[in-house]
């Protein structure tokens, strides 16, 4: 490894050890009542930063609920993640959304949403458009091993295998559950397993079906073997050094306290954001329900 | 001008929008070579080609997934679900992810899409090719539901509804699709969403309904006209978002309003025209508002012409509203 390579990975380590101290904080401010429930995403750190370090800006991905810390590793500022699960007069979805539901058009992050399995044929859609605008991106779709038994799940693959799209499926499993890429024969697909406690060794794996993809051969269904929800984050721990440790983690709950102190004293949004956005145009029965609300 | 019936109407305006706008793509089961099961996408993927007109899977969830996410991206895709007796499998895309992505996302992201589907009874189809499931849509929000009756607005109402921005559900009701024949303009016009019309006038009962069953309003409406009684006959084309002030209008004029849908009664969309004349017309009425519609049943194989509300149902309503 060249020491530029080396700091390349450190990098991740670091992006890693910056998502887990954000998904601590903020979940304990759910777990407190100050804001609503955020689900954890431990374990999953190495699998997040080792998929977006394989991705160029213009590929997308779909979240799955568990993975709203992403959108920081993805370059949101922390402020714009705060305001988003405080929900306040500030959070760029105005409020909408559960805590969880972190998306950013900008970013290419699609907006995640709680039933199971149905953000994966989007990302088939995404794939498809693009590649007959003659874009070269690709798209991802994380998904936890529950999902595997949602309609969703196989609809996604069946039309990736029949549409041929540069898509990838990554799916978090953990001991005991059941695998993902299991299932891509069956959809005409490849697949890949892989650690998915090393971010480094995630981004490889992911980047080879990338490479697929890319070069038109199509989607892979890739299981990212997690280990416990500790396993992942104390390997960036070693990997970092206790010096880098302790200074990153310093800096991150300062950013966070910051901006935490900030959104606490925000407001909530005007009652006017409820009803837009359900329609392009705020249509006549909702402009009278506004000033219903309005009393 | 050209005399078409509704699935030429149809199918012309899809060939129209997908000369004009290269963004809008089909997609659907058997939509492509085969041309739709009722023919509807005839001639378009040998016009258009595979990458426009899209041959899928066998699984509305995906269908409708799948397109959502091409609208994600900035396409306009138009999906076709067979039957709407069929669209249960994406009623979760449809109602958890299209309807609400723009809300959710705060305006990040939308959904223009079209979802074509037939529905309605009245062709020996038996209950899983005869359902009118427009109100489970319509309780949706962020989605609008179209119901054109007849060719020429199956034409403008489609166009105008692949330019919307928001998710569409259009509904075709399969009765009319090669029944009536009447003037289509082969040039561009939209007839807009949100528009309901009157297409006979008359002060004495107000008649509200849309799809297959204008034409049995229409029906009823001569024959009690024998007897006297004058009504005035809305075809709604746009389920929602509902022109209440059409309604309004005219039942402010008749003071009596009898509505006609095919779906069942009870939370059918009757209920809510109804509730919304008696918030901003009660003082207007002569008689209670009267609903003839499908039963709550299943749609039946045989007896379908009891099932539905037909002028020799219709008729007799209008004369006890008219005459309450």
């Amino acid at each position: 490894m060249t020491s530029s390579e080396s700091e390349a990975a450190l990098a991740r380590f670091e992006t890693m050890l910056r998502v887990r101290v954000i998904d601590e904080r903020l979940a304990a401010l759910g777990e407190s009542g100050a804001i609503g429930f955020l689900p954890r995403g431990l374990g999953r750190e190495a699998a997040l930063v080792g998929v977006l370090a394989a991705l160029s800006d213009d590929d997308w991905v779909f979240p799955s609920i568990t993975d709203w810390p992403l959108a920081v590793a993805r370059g949101m500022r922390i402020d714009t993640l705060v305001n988003r699960v405080f929900g306040n007069s500030a959070d760029p979805l105005r409020g909408h959304d559960a805590p969880s539901g972190v998306c950013a058009k900008a970013l290419k992050i699609a907006s995640a949403s709680a039933p199971a399995a149905t953000h994966l044929p989007h990302a088939v859609g995404v794939a498809w458009a693009a590649r007959g605008r003659g874009e070269d991106l690709v798209t991802v779709a994380l998904l936890d091993a529950a999902e595997i038994d949602a309609a969703g799940f196989h609809a996604a693959l069946n039309f990736a295998g029949v549409m041929k799209t540069p898509t990838l499926f990554v799916c978090r499993v953990r001991e005991g559950e059941p695998s993902a890429a299991e299932h891509a024969i069956a959809y005409g697909l490849a697949e890949a397993q892989c650690d998915g406690t090393d971010p480094n060794t995630v981004a490889e794996a992911i980047g080879r079906g990338v490479e697929r993809a890319r070069a038109g051969e199509g989607a892979t269904v890739i299981d990212l073997l997690l280990g416990g929800d500790d396993d992942a984050i104390a390997l960036a721990v070693r990997k970092l050094g206790k010096e880098r440790e302790t200074k990153l983690r310093a800096q991150t709950e300062a950013d966070l306290a910051s901006a935490i102190a900030v959104a606490g004293r925000l407001g909530a949004p005007d009652l006017a954001s409820l009803f837009g956005d359900v329609y392009g145009e705020l249509e006549d029965h909702l402009a009278a329900q506004l000033r219903e609300a309005r009393g | 001008m050209a005399q078409l019936n509704m699935v030429q109407a149809i199918n012309g305006a899809l060939t129209h929008e997908m000369g004009r706008d290269d963004r809008v793509v089909v997609l659907g089961e058997d939509v492509g070579k085969v041309g739709g099961v009722f023919r509807v996408t005839e001639g378009l993927y040998d016009k258009f080609g595979e990458d426009r007109v899209i041959d899928t899977p066998l699984a509305e969830g995906g269908i409708i997934g799948t397109a959502i996410g091409m609208a994600l991206y900035g396409l306009r895709p138009v999906p076709e679900i067979q039957f709407s007796d069929f669209i249960f499998p994406a009623f979760d895309q449809i109602v958890s992810e299209a309807a609400k992505m723009r809300w959710r996302s705060g305006g990040e992201y939308s959904c223009p899409m079209v979802i074509r589907t037939p529905v309605g009874g009245g062709i020996r189809g038996g209950l899983y090719h005869s359902q009118s499931p427009e109100s489970l849509f319509i309780h949706t929000s962020g989605l609008k539901v179209v119901c054109p009756s007849n060719p020429y607005d199956a034409k403008g109402l489609l166009l105008a509804a692949i330019r919307d921005d928001d998710p569409v559900l259009f509904m075709e009701p399969k009765r009319v699709y090669r029944a009536v024949k009447m003037d289509v303009p082969e040039e561009d016009y939209e007839v807009p969403i949100g528009e309901a019309k009157v297409v006979r006038e008359g002060d004495g009962v107000t008649i509200v309904s849309w799809g297959a069953m204008v034409y049995e309003a229409l029906t009823a409406a001569e024959q009690v006209g024998q007897d006297g009684v004058d009504c005035e006959v809305i075809d709604l084309r746009t389920l929602w978002p509902l022109d209440v002030d059409t309604i309004v209008r005219s039942v402010k004029k008749t003071g009596r309003l009898v509505v006609v849908h095919e779906a069942p009664k009870t939370c059918g969309f009757g209920a809510e025209v109804v509730q919304r004349v008696m918030e901003q017309a009660f003082l207007h009425l002569e008689a209670p508002p009267v609903r003839v519609t499908g039963w709550d049943t299943p749609f039946p194989y045989t007896l379908e012409n009891e099932y539905l509300p037909l002028a020799h149902r219709i008729a007799p309503a209008l004369m006890s509203t008219a005459t309450f």
